[in-house]
């Protein structure tokens, strides 16, 4: 049995269209306008037990109505959602106790106390056995190095470690779907490489099904070996990330760096210019012309330097995006 | 056995997480004897011009009494800042991580609205005992055992009462994003006819027979009612049974706004 199943799920909104200016707002009183949003439309997928899948698309796409239908927070207006089994609007216990979603622009901790406070009571909640809670908390807060800060405020600690304890809070009681929206947003590097990490490993170890949706491509790249793509409301991609990567990333970019002045030359004959200085060249090259062009390239005067890189993912990404049509 | 645990947990919770206000507990109590000193000016004004000691039963002594008993059953009672709390759980969707929990928001709140009545009185047993003493020769307490025993019950009726209204009172967020004017006109109707102005014996019988019908004399007057021994026998049984009338009828209404909230919250998506 597949852990998450989405069939033909649609979430609209019926939202009251205000007109401008305060005469909009005394019309307002006596006729509304009410404008249907589709926030998703006809989203379809399964998602396997102990799978990590990335959820991508654009602000507003249905990335988080998609998520909160698959919690039961909302109910979708039409097709179903099934999460090991159950349906989540239906708020079965059985289901909450085995069910996790993290909002990294959301805090579920007590401000005003030590996190160690909170995760007490979610273990509590969750009927964790005390012998056992004791042994994931030191485990989870040893993976992600937080051991020395559970006795401090949480309204003192820092961005990170905040979201590294929504991570144990969620986690403790040792969920079997997880869902992570946006957990490493705001994060500086150190801690969003930790948090990463702690994923991947995480997700290796426990089998926990994972739908993660991030801004930081990093994230996808190294954690997800599907993605599931969103835009307007639609599933625009759902599948490898490496074929997908394929697919659109027929392109490399070159870099090349000179000791002296490049000589002025037409150089979008061999790929479109990125970034031309005086000393150094950025240029996107079809993969098929690499070697021609490269070759080019280091009969130049004065050639330094060369590197060939992939186009970066967030670009492929986007390029998904604005073909704006079903792919695959 | 395991739902006990949790809530007492969350009760623990909520006496440490309220315990960092303890400040502001102390100061709220100590300005609210300025009101209290203002009512004693008014009331040894009146008796001062009145024509007999006693004023409908209240001597002077009596009244001075009767608002030390207001004052110290308020603490025991009155929810703080618990309607604020929970509508600002559903309007801005802190809701939502309650939802996903195998809890009950209602169980919670009321655990954390107990919590916070603790510390406050915990915490305002000193400015309280200050103003008891300084007033001490007014103090008439009652010889029968019973009473104390009538009134801790009216006062654990009147704590459910009141944090049932607030919590009702709040849900209505669900549909009105605003529900402060809502609070302040209840607010109002409260501070009149629950006997925080004065007693609500003082008012026409006739007023006084159908106010006894509302919610609000059992949210205050009810207790202090029975310990100054003015609320007795028949009259007792009948306050009790109409404050346990009020409670079911506030969980009923509160249950189904939930329900009925709860569909409106999931269909437009918290």
């Amino acid at each position: 049995m597949s852990a998450i199943v989405a069939n033909n799920l649609g979430k609209t909104y019926k939202t009251y269209k205000k007109k401008p200016g305060f005469w909009g707002a005394i019309k307002g009183l006596v006729s509304r306008e009410y404008q249907s949003t589709h926030a998703a439309q006809g989203v379809s997928f399964t998602i396997e037990e102990g799978e990590l899948v990335g959820f991508l698309g654009p602000n507003g796409a249905g990335k988080t109505t998609t998520l909160k239908m698959l919690s039961g927070l909302i109910h979708p207006t039409s097709g179903e959602a099934t999460v090991l089994g159950f349906i989540p609007s239906e708020r079965d216990n059985r289901f909450k106790k085995q069910f996790a979603l993290v909002m990294g622009q959301k805090n579920a901790l007590w401000w005003d106390l030590p996190a160690q406070e909170s995760l007490e009571l979610t273990a509590v909640i969750y009927e964790i056995e005390q012998e056992s809670f004791r042994k994931r908390l030191d485990e989870l807060t040893g993976l992600l190095d937080v051991r020395h800060k559970l006795n401090v405020m949480v309204r003192e600690l820092s961005l990170g470690e905040r979201m590294k304890f929504e991570l144990i809070n969620a986690l403790i009681y040792n969920p079997k779907v997880l869902l992570l929206d946006e957990p490493t947003i705001g994060l500086d590097v150190n801690a969003q490489k930790t948090v990463r990490e702690f994923l991947k490993g995480y997700n290796h170890e426990n089998k926990i099904t994972t739908i993660l949706t991030s801004h930081y491509m990093q994230d996808i790249e190294e954690l997800c070996e599907r993605v599931m793509i969103i835009d307007h409301g639609h599933l625009v991609y759902n599948g490898r990330l490496d074929s997908i990567l394929a697919q659109f990333s027929d392109h490399k970019i070159v870099n090349i760096e000179c000791r002296t002045q490049i000589v002025p030359m037409d150089f979008s004959l061999m790929g479109e210019v990125l970034e031309l200085k005086a000393q150094s060249l950025k240029i996107r090259v079809k993969r098929s012309r690499i070697t021609t062009v490269c070759r080019d390239l280091l009969a130049l005067e004065g050639v330094d330097d060369i590197n060939i890189e992939e186009v970066p993912v967030e670009d492929i990404i986007r390029e998904v995006f604005n073909q704006n049509k079903p792919v695959a | 056995m395991s739902a006990i645990r949790t809530y007492t947990t969350v009760f623990q919770t909520g006496l440490q997480n309220t315990f960092v206000y303890r400040w502001n507990f102390l100061i709220r109590m100590v300005f609210s004897f300025i009101p209290f000193f203002g009512m004693m000016f008014f009331w040894k004004a009146i008796y001062a011009g009145a024509t007999s000691e006693e004023i409908n039963g209240y001597t002077f002594g009596n009244m001075v009494f009767y608002f030390l008993l207001v004052s110290l059953f308020e603490s025991l009672v009155m929810p703080l800042d618990d309607e604020w709390q929970i509508s600002s759980d559903i309007r801005d969707g802190n809701l939502n991580s309650f939802l996903l929990k195998p809890i009950s928001y209602l169980y919670y709140r009321f655990s954390l609205f107990l919590a916070g009545r603790l510390v406050y009185s915990v915490v305002t047993i000193a400015p309280l005992s200050i103003l008891f003493i300084s007033f001490g020769r007014f103090i008439d307490l009652p010889v029968d055992p019973a009473v104390y025993f009538y009134t801790a019950l009216a006062l654990v009726l009147a704590a459910t009462l009141q944090f049932l209204i607030c919590y009702t009172i709040a849900l209505i967020t669900f549909w009105i994003l605003e529900v402060s004017t809502l609070v302040f006109i209840f607010f109002s109707l409260e501070y009149f006819f629950s006997g925080h102005l004065f007693p609500l014996d003082l008012m026409p019988e006739w007023i006084y027979r159908i106010i006894k019908w509302t919610p609000f004399p059992y949210e205050l007057y009810f207790p202090i009612g029975i310990f100054n021994q003015r609320i007795s026998g028949q009259e007792m049984v009948f306050g009790y049974l109409v404050q346990i009338a009020w409670i079911i009828i506030c969980y009923v209404t509160a249950r189904f706004l939930w329900s009925k909230g709860l569909k409106k919250y999931t269909a437009v998506g918290g």
